[in-house]
Parts: structure tokens; sequence; C-alpha cells
């Protein structure tokens, strides 16, 4: 560590892609567009921190990643990785980090576990007795061992995804950045990884890591404090268990209905036990999430309010808010849209 | 200066990640068994195929129409020299950048760029696996043709042969720096590699000698290093005219420097540009 126990620090980060500026798109005159990738982050993640950045697809996860891991160069801003200013020192940046991005194919899969993480172990400069020492014990430490010889090829989703996180941590780095580590595997090897995240890396191996994700079940159950990324800006960062609390209404009724109209939402509005509404689409269909102190209280008004307005109440449940609800009631879009 | 890793032992890591990048070029490459096949065939086969072209025009190893052209009667041994040093040119252009591509289409190449060790290492080990091979071919070729055809070129001045080829090669790193960067910059390269290695074929004395081509074609051929390592190789085994090893070593080396140099800073903007555009993994 270089300093403070501060392992990643942005000022108004920000990074815009321009396309359409290229000297043969200008020759043809076509239009110049820009997207917003990442705007004025702000972030101070502590050491040994297990901090995710949860938003939906594009909100800049990834982007925010790659700029920390000097893969892309921000337009605006300044960042600190584990004392290292990413634009000044990739070098130093790059020896004290670990990445595994959420494509499947980052390994050679006609090479085995063992050839994968000695190759890419010495890219990390790792001197060479150390090196063979390092792979046998990280392949221990993911229960790879005894499929050490086998093609990555030949490995399930998971594994390979094991091998990934492996590789991320051949030359012991402080910090870690996984970008969408579930993503693909099974409900149950998901829960499995998780553990290994959690419990081996973070805790056992005191690892400082930055973890993306658009599943609100994994920010919850893993991370110490969770930031959340909407068109490439923070819109709220704190533990997931205040973020909840930010949420004043005890109750979240959520329908699925056959249509939504202006005035049901208005008459659903202005019932007193209602202190607020969201609504969105999904895969054809409208989900009204009801924010209120007491489902019991107004569920037969609205209910009376739906049946008016010919609509058809496809299903409904009530629950306690998540983290989704939390992002819901902020941004007025799900996760997973 | 870092205080993260002495320069000493960087220096030794990136030496080390060296002959890693090669290990594992070879080992991928001997995981496709129809690689092999196509090593062990590839030198006989071409060089064949230019020895029964040469029968099919002249009847003979020498010709004296030739001779009016190329100042040498021998033109198997002329041709046999063009095709073994051009196999080098030709595994360069292909070599680094098409490494480089085809990491990108694998989806390894962002974890290689996020590792701290320099992008020139690992071109350096993807060179040394092209040297190796094209070493083979051309070795098997030499010896081939002197063994199989009435040629010999398994001589004590072949050693001078390899220094020229040595000094091309450094060259053709440059080349390869700069393929790598047109990848970055552009995705796609087999119809630009192509279109590059058919130009060079044509305008450079692989086949022919310049004498034959127009003139500002034959002009072009000034600018390519491979002109001079084979007028340099050819001179020296008395097959075509020469001039002195120094002319052509010093010529060399001033091309090794340019093209290094240039192919190294067209690779640097390249790469700069993709990490700013966000696009060094993108197909």
């Amino acid at each position: 560590m270089n300093g403070k126990d501060i392992a990643i620090e942005t000022h108004n980060l920000t990074k815009i892609f321009t396309r359409g500026n290229g000297v043969f798109e200008k020759l043809r005159k076509k239009e110049i567009y820009k997207t917003i990738a990442v705007k004025n982050v702000n972030l101070e993640i502590k050491e040994q921190e297990l901090f995710g950045l949860l938003g939906p697809n594009g909100a800049g996860k990834t982007s925010l990643i790659k700029i920390l891991s000097t893969l892309l160069l921000p337009d605006e801003g300044s960042a600190t990785v584990n004392g290292w200013d990413i634009q000044k020192n990739s070098f130093e940046v790059r020896m004290s980090i670990g990445l595994t991005l959420s494509s499947e194919r980052q390994l050679y899969w006609k090479l085995t576990s063992k050839e994968n993480l000695e190759y890419f172990g010495s890219l990390y400069l790792l001197k060479h007795s150390e090196l063979k020492e390092r792979v046998s014990d990280i392949l221990e430490l993911m229960g790879l061992s005894d499929q050490k010889d086998n093609l990555v090829e030949n490995f399930s989703s998971g594994n390979r995804q094991k091998i990934a996180l492996a590789r991320a941590m051949l030359n012991d780095p402080p910090i870690l950045f996984l970008d969408e580590p579930t993503i693909g595997l099974d409900p149950s090897f998901s829960q499995h990884f998780r553990k290994i995240i959690k419990k081996k890396i973070n805790k056992k191996e005191k690892k400082t890591i930055l973890l993306t994700t658009h599943y609100m079940e994994e920010a919850d159950q893993l991370c110490d404090r969770i930031a959340f990324i909407d068109k490439g800006e923070i819109i709220a960062l704190d533990t997931p268990k205040n973020l909840k609390r930010s949420i004043d209404e005890k109750e979240i009724i959520t329908f699925v209905l056959s249509s939504i109209t202006k005035t049901m939402l208005s008459e659903i509005g202005k019932l007193e036990a209602v202190s607020s509404e969201k609504h969105y689409e999904k895969d054809g269909r409208y989900i009204l999430k009801v924010y209120t102190e007491s489902a019991g209280a107004c569920m037969q008004d609205i209910i009376g309010i739906i049946t008016a307005a010919r609509s058809q109440v496809l299903s409904f449940k009530t629950s306690k808010p998540t983290l989704e609800d939390v992002f819901i009631k902020l941004t007025g879009s799900g996760l997973h849209e | 200066m870092n205080d993260i890793m002495p320069l000493n032992e960087r220096v030794k890591g990136e030496l080390f990640a060296t002959l890693y990048v090669l290990k594992k070029e070879i080992k991928l490459w001997k995981r496709y068994p129809s690689r092999i096949l196509f090593m062990l065939l590839m030198p006989f086969l071409s060089i064949l195929t230019l020895y029964f072209q040469g029968q099919a025009l002249v009847g003979e190893t020498q010709s004296e129409a030739f001779e009016s052209f190329a100042g040498t009667q021998d033109y198997l041994v002329f041709i046999i020299l063009g095709s073994a040093l051009f196999i080098f040119v030709s595994t360069a252009i292909w070599g680094i950048g098409n490494a480089i591509r085809r990491e990108q289409m694998m989806g390894t190449l962002e974890s290689i760029w996020v590792a701290p060790v320099s992008k020139f290492t690992v071109f350096m080990g993807i060179a040394l696996f092209d040297g190796l091979f094209s070493i083979y071919i051309a070795f098997m070729q030499l010896l081939f043709s002197s063994i199989i055809l009435p040629v010999n070129l398994m001589v004590p001045q072949m050693g001078v042969v390899m220094g020229l080829t040595f000094l091309l090669i450094f060259a053709l790193y440059g080349l390869g720096f700069f393929f790598t960067g047109i990848v970055l910059l552009f995705k796609e390269i087999e119809d630009f590699t192509n279109l590059i290695n058919q130009t060079l074929r044509m305008i450079t004395p692989v086949s022919y000698p310049l004498s034959v081509l127009p003139a500002p074609v034959a002009f072009l051929a000034l600018f390519i290093p491979l002109t001079y390592a084979l007028e340099g190789a050819r001179g020296y085994l008395g097959v075509g005219p020469y001039r002195s090893l120094e002319y052509y070593v010093v010529i060399l080396i001033i091309f090794d420097i340019v093209m290094i140099v240039a192919g190294g800073a067209i690779f640097d903007y390249a790469e700069k540009r993709a990490r700013r555009r966000g696009d060094i993994a993108t197909h």
C-alpha cells in the first residue's frame, strides 16, 4: 500500500464515448453521437472493503471498472488505485490489481488450467519458482487441484469462472475487480461462488474487492457498501441496510397488470395510505409498485380502482423493501430492464 | 522510476514472460494436429513447385536467358533463396498482428492488456515463435533442395546469409508492430495482410530480378529491406550482382532502427486510441 487506508479513490471521473468522429466517418459525413458511460463519479473504497456497483445493463459499471484497471482512458477527472494514479502509473496500478471480466472466453480453452495460470502468472512478472508455487496454491484455494491438467474447454462455466478468478489473484494483488462474477452461472453454483468471494477472497485473503452486478441479492449478500449506478452516475451509496432503510414505507405491493391508465395511477396516488407508486413495462406486462405504510389499509381500494379502469390484476404480492425497490424508487425503472 | 518492483527484477520478469509467451504459442500450436502436417509438408511442396515451374520454362536449372536479367544463370538457387527469405517476411506480416487479432477474437486480449508486462514483451514472444517457425521452413527448404535437387546450398557461406537474415528479421519486427497497430485501429486485418504480402512479393526480387520490373515499381523496392537482404545473400553466394557485405549490413541496420521506431510509434498511437475509444477487445 502506498500510504493511506483508501484503496480506490475517484474524483469526478467521466467517460464519454464519441462515435462517428473518425477520419473515414467524417468523410462520409456520418452523424457524431455521444454516449455518457461514466459521469462525475466520486468514490472512496476502503482497504479490505467488499464494494458493489449495482445497476442495470449499460449503466456504466464495466466502463468504470475498465477505467480503474487502465483498460480505458477517462476523459475527465482522476483516480488512484492502491495509491497510484491510473493514468500516470499504469504499471503500478496493474501490479496492484486482479481483474475478471464478464466474458466467459477470457482463458485459452486449448490449454489446461495450470498452463493458463502459469502463462498469465508470467505476464504478472512473477519469478519462476514463485510462479509454480503460486499456481499450485491458488488451484488448491479454488478446489481445482485435481483438475489442473484438464483442458479449459472441458470445464463447466462455473469452473472456468473459478479459473478466471484464480488468474486474477495470481500476483496476490491487494485489489480485485470482479465484473459480473456470477453472470451465466446456475443459482446453486452462484451461491457457492459468492461464498468463495466473501469468505476466502475478501475475509481470509483480505482483498479489497470492487464487484459489479445487476443481481440485487448478490450485492445485498456480499457487499459492505453499495453504489447504485444509472446512466453513468452514482445515484446512491451506502450499506445495503441503510439503503433499504432509506425507503420510509414498510411494505410494497407489486401488481402485474394487463394495462395501466393515467387516471388509474392518479387515483391510486390520491389514496391516503399510499405514499408513492412506480410503474414500468416488462415483457408486455405492466408492473405497478405501490409504497405504503400498510398494505391491508389500501389493498381493497387499489384493486377497485384497477378493476374500474378495466385492467386485469394478473398477480400481486406484498413484500418488504429490497435493494431493487430502492433502485426503482430512485430511478423509476428496474435493474433488469 | 517506481518502487513497486526493482528494475533488475522487472527485466528478469519481462525476459521470463517472453519465454512463457513462446511456450504458450508452441502449446496452442501443438493442440491442432493439422498444423503439424502443414509444417512437415510445406517446405517440400513449395520448393518442388518452384523446381517444376523452372523445368517447364527452361528445362534445366541454369538459363542463359535468365542471366541477361539477373546476372546469373543459376535461376534455381536464385529462386530458392528468394522463397526461403520471403518466408520470414510473410511470417512477420502474418505473425504478430494476426496473433493479436486471434487473442481479440478469443476474448483473451483484455486479460493480456491489463497485465503489467510490456506489450512489446508479448510481441517478442510471438515473434520468437514466428522466427523459429520461419527458420525451420527456410532451413528445410535449403536442406531439401541440397539433397534432392541439383543445387548445393548447405555451404559455409550460408553463415553470412543467416547473418543478413538475422538483420532483416529486426526490421520485420517493426513491420509486425505496425500490423498490430492496424489490428487495434481497424480490427479486420486479413485482407490488408494479403494485400501487403502480395505487393511485397511482387515489387521485391523474390521470384525475379528487379530489372524485369518497370522502373517506377523497381524504385519502390529500394525502400524495402528484403531487397537488400536478398541481393546481399545472392551476391555473396555468387548468384547475382554484389557490392560489399558492409553495404548490405549498414543498410539493413538503418532499416532495423527506422522500422522498429516507426512500427513502435504506430502501435503506441493505436493502443492509446483504442484505450480512449474503449475498443481494445471489440471485434
